[in-house]
């Protein structure tokens, strides 16, 4: 199997921060309600037209730049979105044609929650294998355009900020730097966090004509929006994380790293998580800005990259839990 | 571990709706005929779902199915993989909901949006996990119910008749021998066509994604199609991606046993077998009886073809499929 380097990564925000002041005058709802689930957390979000595809381009477009490479140089992106730019297809093709790029294959996974962990780990194994020698992940959420925010499911509503990373794994030559990746799901648990309408299992009468798997009735009742039971997500964490962390460490055959990416959707969970790791977990760094479903750990990666808070060469971990229900860690070495 | 060097399909299920919907049951709802369907697609009927619980119980059965053919148990699977556009819910996705059908808990499992080319680009991923020692028994699922999701209206027609509902599995695992199984696999898409073969919403590149006062009267709610400009893509690319697998180990047309491809247009796949030099003999289609399953044609096919005994130990068996994307592909297994 071949080394799989970290080569570069690059996060885009939305140029736009909202306030939980504005968010409360454009919903009247009380900004303490807001402020409940911001934490004081910086917000951004996308305007009309700007989906996971606008964003992926500049991020994809700034990183190879800075490593001097061209978009003919990627040989395969694997994107991860819970907020694709259309229903289909998937944003990898949108993004792919965004970036003018050659016909190199574009997947679409789907892993919510632990999208950028999925999709690395994905990627990684392409390189790996030796099918390819560059591969671009790519993770974007824009719930900004998703949510609601009458003040029903705050958490996700006032709690939630949109981003993107791109991320370029390519053959190394040296020793790897995903050392590992470890990923699970309940499903018994997909309604801890859901969105149940477009649903295809919805038929709306016998007629065909009555057949929609977006009604109207269902939208008005609101149906169309997630929904999460956030007592059930805390205790995902609680209980699952400390677990995969481990299983991560010993994946990699490591006794401590240098440093703990932790995100979540609750901050006050990313609080508890930083304790309940232990000291294998080096030191805690959490997001300064909201919770950006599956692509929060890559963008949390590229801006300690970027500020210092990591170092080149240091090992590293990530850890997440949420939709699917999923849960997931990785250990890495940490980009230059 | 020990990492085999090469993975191989080792058992394939499907499992269809009963309920059949022809062409003359289409066409009272629809300014359509039989005739108008099957001289453009070849299609005479699909099957529909004819109660609300979508693709998830099509893929448990075919799912159980495969396992069963594979020789394994339930529990052996390591990996789950659901390939779909027609998600039972909006999030998550049909791998979480199947995952628990199963008493697979704990287990990773996540969703692949690949369209038409979705069981290519799954076949790809279990290949390099079970290759890179990441899962031994890789359970690959394509499953849809299109009857929800496609619009019964006269301005939609040239859609709605191509489309049925369907799953179809396969498990990947470790090749027996180390001859037998995938050879190579290409992948390839271009999203400069991605609004040519779409359905645009829910989709956050609008703020909102359901925006406010939609009705189901919008087609941005409903797939839309480039009928044309997709049948000339599919038949161009296919044939490349057959060529380019053929090149990638040393084979030539002649060599390939029997080619599956993706089940969206017979006149498509005719053309491409053509091309190839590929006669009817060497050549699988169902689209006759379930129309286009998108990312279910193939495991479909492939249970059916393996059924009736058409493919033997030490053929080399052809998979191809192009669709929405665009994207597209081709694979090459000796079986």
């Amino acid at each position: 199997m071949h080394a799989v380097s970290l080569c570069a990564l690059e996060a885009e925000l939305p140029g736009r921060q909202v306030g939980d002041a504005e968010l409360a005058a454009e919903h009247d709802v009380p900004e303490s309600e807001i402020a409940r689930w911001s934490k004081g957390r910086v917000r951004f979000e996308s305007d009309q037209g700007q989906g996971p595809a606008v964003l992926l381009a500049a991020a994809t477009r700034r990183m190879l730049e800075r490593r001097g490479l061209a978009v003919a140089d990627i040989d395969f992106l694997v994107a991860a979105t819970n907020t694709p730019d259309m229903f289909f297809p998937g944003s990898g093709c949108t993004l792919q044609s965004a970036l003018g790029a050659p016909p190199f294959g574009a997947l679409d996974v789907r892993a919510n929650c632990t999208g950028f962990l999925v999709a690395l780990d994905v990627g990684s194994r392409f390189v790996a294998s030796g099918r390819y020698r560059r591969v671009l992940v790519a993770t974007a959420d824009v719930p900004s355009h998703m949510n609601r925010r009458d003040g029903i499911s705050p958490e996700l509503g006032f709690g939630m900020s949109d981003g993107a990373c791109a991320v370029l794994v390519e053959r190394g030559s040296a020793a790897t730097d995903v050392l590992s990746v470890r990923v699970h799901t309940d499903g018994s648990r997909a309604y801890d966090y859901f969105c149940e309408f477009p649903a295809s299992r919805f038929r709306q009468g016998d007629s065909l004509q009555g057949r929609n798997r977006l009604p109207a009735d269902k939208v008005a009742e609101g149906l169309h929006y997630p929904r999460a039971d956030v007592e059930a997500l805390r205790e995902l964490a609680r209980t699952r994380v400390p677990a995969v962390f481990e299983e991560a460490l010993a994946a990699a055959n490591v006794e401590q790293v240098d440093a703990t990416l932790v995100a979540h959707l609750l901050p006050d969970v990313e609080e508890e998580l930083g304790q309940r790791l232990g000291a294998r977990a080096g030191r805690i760094i959490r997001p300064d800005m909201l919770y950006c479903a599956g692509s929060s750990l890559a963008i949390l990666l590229a801006r300690a990259a970027s500020d210092g808070r990591v170092q080149p060469g240091q090992t590293i971990a990530l850890a997440t839990s949420g939709s699917g229900a999923s849960w997931g860690a990785a250990v890495l070495r940490c980009p230059s | 571990m020990n990492v085999p060097e090469r993975s191989h399909i080792l058992g394939a299920g499907f499992e269809v709706p009963d309920t059949v919907v022809t062409n003359d049951d289409l066409s009272t709802v629809l300014d359509t005929s039989d005739e108008w369907i099957q001289q453009r697609s070849g299609i005479k009927e699909r099957r529909y779902v004819d109660d609300d619980q979508g693709s998830v119980p099509l893929a448990e059965r075919a799912s159980r199915r495969a396992i069963e053919l594979a020789g394994i148990q339930v529990s052996d699977i390591d990996l789950i993989v659901c390939g779909t556009l027609s998600p039972d819910i909006d999030f998550p996705g049909n791998s979480s909901l199947l995952q628990q059908r199963l008493g697979l808990e704990g287990v990773l499992a996540f969703d692949v949006r690949n369209q038409c080319s979705g069981f290519l680009y799954m076949l790809a991923i279990a290949d390099q996990y079970i290759r890179t020692g990441g899962a031994r028994h890789v359970l690959v699922v394509g499953s849809e119910v299109h009857s929800s999701g496609i619009e019964y209206a006269d301005r939609s027609r040239h859609v709605t008749v191509l489309f049925g509902d369907g799953a179809g599995a396969v498990v990947v695992g470790p090749s027996p021998d180390g001859e037998r199984g995938l050879l190579t696999i290409n992948l390839h898409a271009e999203g400069s066509y991605a609004q040519k073969l779409c359905l645009l919403g829910p989709g956050a590149m609008h703020k909102p994604r359901v925006p406010e006062g939609w009705t189901p009267a919008d087609i941005y709610g409903w797939p839309q199609m480039d009928g044309k400009l997709v049948f000339r893509h599919a038949v161009t690319r296919m044939t490349e991606a057959v060529e380019e697998a053929l090149t990638e180990v040393g084979a030539t047309k002649e060599d390939i046993s029997m080619l599956l491809p993706h089940q969206a247009n017979l006149r498509i796949n005719q053309l491409v077998a053509m091309g190839l030099g590929i006669g009817e003999d060497r050549l699988a289609n169902n689209i006759d009886r379930y129309g286009n399953t998108t990312a279910a044609t193939i495991p479909i096919l492939l249970a059916e073809t393996l059924e009736a005994g058409r493919i033997s130990q030490g053929d080399l068996v052809c998979l191809a499929a192009f669709g929405s994307g665009f994207t597209w592909g081709a694979a090459l297994l000796r079986w």
